[in-house]
């Protein structure tokens, strides 16, 4: 959802791309795993998609649903 | 430009369970024009192969070939698909069962039980949703021995917890053995695995398919003479007195109004004719005309069967009757049509 305030001269273009969101649950292991260069290039490889679409990853606390850290931002 | 985060708190914290998050998208487009659906398309591809393989249980296997990504493959996964705001957790298929088996079925038409499949998680729950949205799972009938037997609406997408046939029918009287089996929707059994930038492995589900709790077999079933009736296709509602017009009518299933698409099957061939629809009292005075170029016309691919060029020389409310004939003998029976009101001619 976004949300704008403009006045009466402010034009904004909004360009919209469908997106997908996967939200893997994963066992206990050390957030450390996913701290490689290459991480990106191994879940786009995963996936079967090309890197350029990965747009963000980050980490969930299972337990309270708050965000842990970025892993990616893009 | 690319952010790539690292802070070294984190770094040393060992989380109990965690969510991966990933958000994937293509640039936006400047401008919208075609390119924009193959965009949509391809999105929507890509979430159906992921979708596919994870409820396979394909991607949790291929997981393990990346150990940078943990080593331990996920043990679950929530969707939020292209062009929906909401979110879904995902299971994995087990096994597929009859729930309820197809019966009254008679020949060219729907039985009037349909066939009901339902799938289930390896811990016995009723899986809700295979596949995408766009591109739902999908359970096909065949013929235990007879695969190359057409059977009518053989197909059903899964969804809503079960599969979805509406039409299932036989072409033919008969005993018949069927099974219901998976498949992955648009026909395509494979999806598309990056290796490295350059290298594309094309995967096989066939495998899976193939997988015998995936198919399951129904006791024989008898599919019993077809009862046929006739319903009218177009509507005459006023016509002018000597207006010439035509009347159509299909060929239907009597008990669900089914029409029936092959009405050759068993190599019938139809005769038809049309006159007026006789009251117990109160006629109107007319005459169905019949001109020199009133025909009776048989469609043999839509089924449809029209007279045409038909007139009534008198004002008043009339009901045709269409009989219809089998070449055989087998089948007759009349079809009334709705009322045909004749009205003087406005010409004058």
């Amino acid at each position: 959802m976004a949300w704008f305030i403009i006045d009466g001269v402010t034009v904004i273009d909004l360009k919209i791309s469908p997106l997908i969101v996967l939200s893997f649950n994963l066992p206990a292991v050390s957030a450390s795993s996913f701290y490689s260069t290459n991480l990106v290039a191994n879940l786009a490889a995963l996936l079967g998609v090309s890197s350029d679409m990965i747009r963000r990853v980050d980490i969930i606390s299972a337990n309270n649903n708050r965000l842990v850290n970025y892993l990616f931002y893009k | 430009m690319n952010h790539c985060l690292l802070n070294s708190r984190v770094y040393r914290r060992q989380l109990s369970t965690f969510t991966l998050r990933i958000e994937m998208r293509f640039d936006p487009l400047s401008t919208l024009s075609s390119n924009s659906t193959n965009q949509t398309e391809q999105i929507l591809n890509i979430t159906a192969s992921i979708i596919n393989r994870y409820q396979s249980k394909q991607l949790q296997s291929d997981w393990l070939n990346y150990p940078a990504l943990g080593n331990s493959p996920p043990s679950g996964l929530s969707i939020q698909e292209p062009l929906n705001e909401t979110t879904v957790p995902l299971s994995i298929i087990d096994r597929i069962e009859i729930v309820s088996l197809p019966s009254s079925c008679r020949e060219q038409s729907p039985c009037s039980i349909q066939p009901v499949l339902v799938a289930y998680d390896s811990s016995g729950n009723i899986i809700k949703k295979l596949g995408s949205n766009s591109q739902p799972w999908q359970i096909v009938a065949t013929v235990i021995g007879s695969s190359n037997v057409p059977l009518i609406g053989a197909i059903a997408n899964y969804t809503n917890g079960q599969t979805q046939f509406t039409s299932f029918g036989f072409p033919s009287m008969g005993t018949y053995q069927i099974q219901f089996s998976l498949v992955l929707p648009n026909g395509v059994n494979r999806y598309f695995e990056i290796k490295e930038i350059f290298l594309i492995k094309i995967c096989f589900f066939s495998s899976f398919i193939a997988t015998s709790s995936l198919i399951v077999s129904a006791p024989s079933l008898s599919v019993t003479r077809a009862t046929l009736a006739g319903k009218q296709s177009n509507q005459v509602t006023v016509v002018s007195i000597n207006e010439t017009f035509n009347i159509s009518v299909v060929i239907v299933d009597s008990v669900s109004l089914y029409p029936i698409s092959n009405i050759h099957w068993r190599n019938f061939t139809w005769s038809a004719t049309a006159s007026l629809y006789i009251f117990s009292e109160y006629n109107p005075k007319g005459s169905l005309i019949r001109t020199a170029s009133s025909s009776i016309i048989i469609d043999a691919n839509t089924g449809i069967i029209t007279a045409t060029n038909l007139a009534i020389n008198q004002i008043g409310m009339y009901i045709l009757s269409i009989t219809l004939t089998s070449s055989n003998g087998e089948y007759s029976f009349s079809v009334t049509t709705s009322g045909i009101l004749v009205i003087e001619n406005t010409s004058k």
